[in-house]
């Protein structure tokens, strides 16, 4: 009768160890998708406060009050609520639909993350955070990621498949025959209201995404329907752009929001601004004011010509350049990436760890090309992958990818942009 | 959003970083009476520092004519409406909104400025407000007003550009609290231009990134006055510096002018960003008008200003205007004259209250000329 007890006993322990990870890997996903672009666990603010040990700090009932409606909380003169609130910029988080059943999930997966060692037994492995109806992907065990078979992958909400390319992706044709065999996909766009400054009033709802890859290259095209073309340089104009994001490791996914400390994303940038610069040159003040008078650049005196009626307002930027007389130009005397004059792609390729961190990085490859027609970007962005260099993204057969999307004829700029999360990008043999 | 302290609002009040005091602030006094426009410090400023392609509209100085000039073209009235009307109470006690604190659903509530903002730079210059009627003459009252205000970048305590700027490329110097854009991180977002409540930063649309006064900080380290101070004609400009977290010294020009005797005081203050440039109110300017330039102490400070051949001491500070390049770090006044002293107490400059008046002979015996009635 003992034995039969213990029995039992394990069993139900056994049965209670299992419902536990599994409540986990599903708290991992809802928090992998809804909370992990504010907070980290046990890394430090990023947005929102850290959330290590919240589970032992706060009482359940008022996390889950928080989690559903901050701001509720906030507007009820909850003291720790207005305090966070106020210790947060007064940035506020957004209400989370959630049920019982996933915010027990959540905080499960929280206080998991929160133990300073976990147990073995309730780390959920990959296959096991798969509760979607959606196939799991089989990683090639002869791939050079096999050693990193413990990354906790999840599945994102949405999937885009990159098939081989068969020649060489040249992004400049735009409208390639290749192009029309590829599945495309459709990807609701969201505006950015995590941090300041905010994007209130979206203006694109949702764009279409193709890819296609080489060993060393992916590459994407983009279609997202936009009213107005904004390529010009002004103090109140502001140019549409769009942006793809790597993780530059998928060991432990950073933040979708431009990634977070010690979890680096690689960015590729395209401006409307710098494609009319390829396209048509250098978008100077004379050709911008064809009306200008200036009665002298100093410095540049000896360009004067009176006979050839050359004036100071003839002198360009890219003259200015050529002879290295930039001590007036500010931006291009401290080699600011945003200040080259002769630009020879419209992109840029950067890294980020974090809100305000994106840096330009020195290796420039990516490649873009774009047009706009009767109300519609298409855009081709080839982004350099597998390359060595560990500023840069590297994997083999799936990552993930995110994407941001500024529509400048609603004064779209920096964080006033639209969004997409983290989605998985899953090469096709 | 910290709480910090704003000494010009008498309260206390939100910004989105802690209260970090410089170790002393670059600190400047204009005496609006004196200023002629004669834009010598705009060109002096000009040709120093934005001089090049892309910066044709940039003024980091500029003087504009009150109540209808304003460069980028009412940036004042714009900014006000942007926060509506407002309310000093008590003692001085600002009760309204600062540009930090308006519910606008942004960090910082401010204006865009427009492409035609920056198409006239003199627009409204010498217009004065309302016409001279048919035979009016002068009887003594000014009817009829109008001022001149130079403007540079007021080194804000609290400053709107950096508090916009998400990429943290904007700061303010610890040695001597100038704020500037780092002309290598900034990715021309341009929050800045529109979160200065001043619109003294810049976009330049060749480098593609944002500009403003560097407060001529090549000259402050080694201890001279900025071009825009030492170049006017009028001499209604001092440059210094002040440090709020101590007592005011009396031997200070700074602290007597703006803190004991609060004679000079900020534009805007209102703003909430607590600017360090300190002006002397237009003593002809109607009340109500000055008031919401430069806050509640205008009719005392006018009174004061009005009757300063009187206080030799307030007096001694004001003669120190426009008469050295270097930074006068102490002074005294003494019996006949006003005397400047740098930062190691060495005498810099000696100005007297009255200029000395030579008379001399109508004939000149040695040159065998007579001499003619000219200074």
């Amino acid at each position: 009768m003992k034995r039969i007890l213990l029995i039992s006993f394990c069993i139900s322990t056994m049965c209670l160890q299992n419902s536990f990870a599994q409540q986990i890997a599903a708290g991992e996903k809802i928090y992998k998708a809804n909370c992990s672009a504010c907070h980290s666990i046990g890394k430090g603010k990023i947005v929102g406060p850290d959330l290590i040990n919240v589970t032992t700090r706060r009482p359940t009932q008022w996390l889950n009050k928080f989690i559903r409606s901050s701001q509720a909380l906030v507007k009820s003169g909850d003291p720790v609520a207005v305090k966070l609130f106020n210790e947060h910029n007064k940035i506020p988080m957004p209400d989370q639909t959630l049920t019982d059943v996933q915010l027990k999930d959540i905080l499960a997966y929280i206080k998991s993350k929160s133990a300073p060692i976990a147990p073995a037994k309730t780390t959920p492995k990959p296959t096991e955070a798969n509760t979607s109806t959606k196939p799991s992907v089989k990683t090639n065990t002869n791939s050079p990621t096999a050693a990193k078979e413990k990354i906790d992958w999840v599945d994102a909400e949405f999937a885009l498949k990159s098939y081989p390319a068969k020649q060489k992706i040249n992004a400049k044709e735009l409208n390639a025959d290749f192009w029309s065999t590829i599945e495309a996909l459709k990807l609701p766009v969201s505006p950015q209201q995590a941090t300041y400054p905010t994007l209130k009033n979206p203006s694109v709802e949702q764009l279409t995404i193709k890819s296609v890859y080489l060993p060393k290259e992916v590459a994407f095209r983009i279609e997202w329907n936009d009213s107005s073309k904004n390529n010009e340089v002004d103090v109140v104009k502001f140019c549409d752009q769009f942006a793809v994001q790597f993780p530059i490791s998928l060991n432990d996914i950073p933040s979708y929001m431009m990634g977070n400390k010690g979890g680096m994303v690689h960015i590729v940038h395209w401006k409307a601004i710098w494609q009319e610069d390829c396209e048509k040159g250098f978008q100077d003040v004379q050709v911008k004011y064809p009306n200008m008078w200036v009665d002298v650049y100093p410095g540049l005196e000896s360009y004067l010509d009176r006979s050839k009626r050359i004036y100071a307002q003839d002198i360009g930027a890219e003259l200015i350049v050529e002879t290295h007389a930039t001590g007036n130009m500010p931006g291009t005397y401290s080699n600011n990436p945003m200040s080259v004059i002769k630009r020879k792609e419209p992109v840029e390729e950067a890294v980020a760890e974090g809100f305000g961190t994106l840096a330009t990085q020195e290796t420039q490859q990516a490649k873009a090309w774009a047009e706009w027609k009767e109300g519609k970007w298409t855009l081709c962005i080839v982004v350099p992958v597998n390359t060595g260099n560990h500023y840069k993204a590297s994997f083999t057969d799936r990552t993930k990818v995110a994407f941001a999307l500024w529509d400048g004829g609603f004064q779209n700029i920096g964080g006033r942009k639209h969004f997409v999360p983290w989605i998985d990008l899953l090469l096709q043999k | 959003m910290a709480k910090v302290k704003n000494w010009q609002l008498n309260r206390e009040m939100e910004y989105p970083y802690e209260e970090k005091k410089p170790k002393k602030q670059i600190t400047y006094v204009f005496d609006t009476n004196k200023c002629i426009a004669c834009q010598t410090c705009t060109v002096a400023c000009k040709t120093t520092w934005a001089a090049g392609k892309g910066e044709e509209t940039i003024f980091f100085n500029n003087v504009e004519t009150k109540p209808y000039g304003g460069y980028p073209q009412k940036w004042d009235v714009n900014t006000l409406k942007e926060l509506n009307e407002q309310e000093w109470g008590k003692g001085g006690v600002y009760k309204g909104k600062t540009i930090f604190e308006s519910e606008s659903g942004e960090r910082v509530t401010g204006w865009r400025p427009e492409e035609r903002s920056y198409a006239f730079p003199n627009i409204g210059e010498d217009e004065v407000l309302g016409n001279m009627e048919k035979g009016a003459f002068f009887n003594g009252i000014h009817d009829i007003w109008m001022f001149y205000l130079a403007r540079i970048c007021n080194h804000c305590s609290y400053p709107g550009c950096l508090a916009a700027c998400p990429r943290k490329a904007i700061y303010k110097r610890e040695e001597d609290g100038i704020v500037l854009i780092d002309q290598s991180r900034c990715r021309g977002y341009k929050e800045c231009v529109k979160a200065c409540p001043y619109k003294k930063t810049f976009f330049n649309m060749v480098t593609r990134v944002s500009e403003k006064c560097i407060g001529c900080y090549p000259l402050i380290e080694q201890g001279e006055q900025p071009r825009c101070v030492t170049s006017c004609i009028g001499k209604i400009r001092l440059q210094g510096f002040m440090e709020d977290a101590k007592e005011p010294r009396r031997d200070s020009p700074f602290d007597m002018i703006v803190r004991i005797k609060k004679i000079a005081l900020p534009l805007y203050p209102q703003f909430g960003t607590q600017p360090n440039v300190y002006y002397v109110p237009p003593v002809h300017v109607p009340k109500d008008f000055l008031i919401q330039m430069f806050g509640p102490n205008v009719e005392d400070a006018i009174t004061l200003y009005r009757n300063m051949k009187d206080d030799k001491e307030l007096l001694a500070a004001f003669m120190l205007f426009g008469n050295t390049p270097r930074i006068i770090h102490s002074y005294k006044a003494e019996e006949n004259h006003a005397v400047g002293y740098n930062e190691i107490g060495d005498e810099i400059v000696r100005v007297p209250y009255v200029e000395p008046v030579h008379n001399r002979p109508h004939w000149d015996a040695q040159f065998q000329t007579f001499r003619h009635n000219t200074p």
